[in-house]
């Protein structure tokens, strides 16, 4: 029984972690009171870019390994 | 301006609107006393008015003028203390409206603090399920080279059951670690 399909689920496995972990990291920049207004626009906008990729890959993950 | 200080212009703000509600009643009531004393007057001017009553004319004109000087000496007293009254309010809600701007920024930045320290625990877990999620695909990889002699490097060939047991230890210590930390006393238990 091939194993390929384990590294593929685990490695999408891995980057959705490495994603929310990226996403979380921006909301406390965020948070922090250092950025400023600019600063906390520009975060919003990656953050956003982020969840859209985050979105798309657990669409992925839920499509190929079910829940 | 502390809360206590905020507490104590709020009281003082009421203390001098409640002297000049006094004040005012004062005024009032004495301008009603000098009306009254006026109109005893002008009836004794009317010619429909008794004799009997108008006789007393520069008696009620007496009061009348007793009332008006009296009226005056109020207006007297009052006027400058209700002015220092008036300015003392508007000094206080000026003070008071930085204060609680101030304040509302405190609360907010502290709000913010809070957020903060939650977001620093939430990316302690997502780190930890990163590193989990790592020592899984590193196993699955490890596996896989193996199963398909897919190495690069002799050495990982050659160490594959080393590097498989030192890697399904390591996810095991992560494991172990997540569910100390995170799971719920019932996950715990079970």
């Amino acid at each position: 029984m091939s194993i390929v399909p384990d590294v593929e689920k685990f490695a999408l496995e891995n980057r959705i972690a490495q994603l929310k972990l990226s996403i979380a990291k921006g909301q406390a920049d965020i948070l922090s009171l250092t950025l400023g207004a600019v600063g906390d626009e520009y975060r919003s906008s990656q953050i956003d870019a982020l969840q859209a990729q985050l979105s798309d890959l657990e669409a992925e993950y839920r499509a190929t390994y079910g829940a | 301006m502390n809360d206590s200080e905020i507490s104590r212009a709020e009281m003082r703000i009421l203390q001098l609107k409640a002297m000049i509600g006094g004040w005012e009643q004062e005024i009032t009531q004495q301008t009603a006393a000098l009306d009254r004393a006026e109109n005893l007057v002008r009836r004794c001017d009317d010619p429909r008015t008794p004799n009997a009553i108008r006789t007393l004319k520069p008696s009620h004109a007496g009061a009348w003028r007793m009332e008006a000087d009296k009226t005056q000496a109020l207006i007297d007293d009052v006027k400058p203390k209700y002015k220092d009254a008036e300015k003392e309010i508007q000094h206080l809600e000026g003070q008071l409206t930085h204060a609680r701007a101030d304040r509302a920024d405190r609360e907010k930045q502290h709000a913010r603090l809070i957020e903060r320290a939650k977001a620093d625990t939430q990316i302690d877990r997502l780190v930890l399920e990163r590193e989990i999620a790592t020592a899984r695909l590193q196993i699955a990889q490890l596996d896989y080279n193996q199963q398909a002699d897919g190495w690069t490097h002799t050495l990982e060939r050659e160490n594959y059951g080393p590097l498989r047991a030192a890697a399904v230890y390591r996810l095991a210590q992560l494991e172990a670690e997540h569910h100390t930390a995170y799971s719920t006393p019932e996950e715990k238990r079970s």
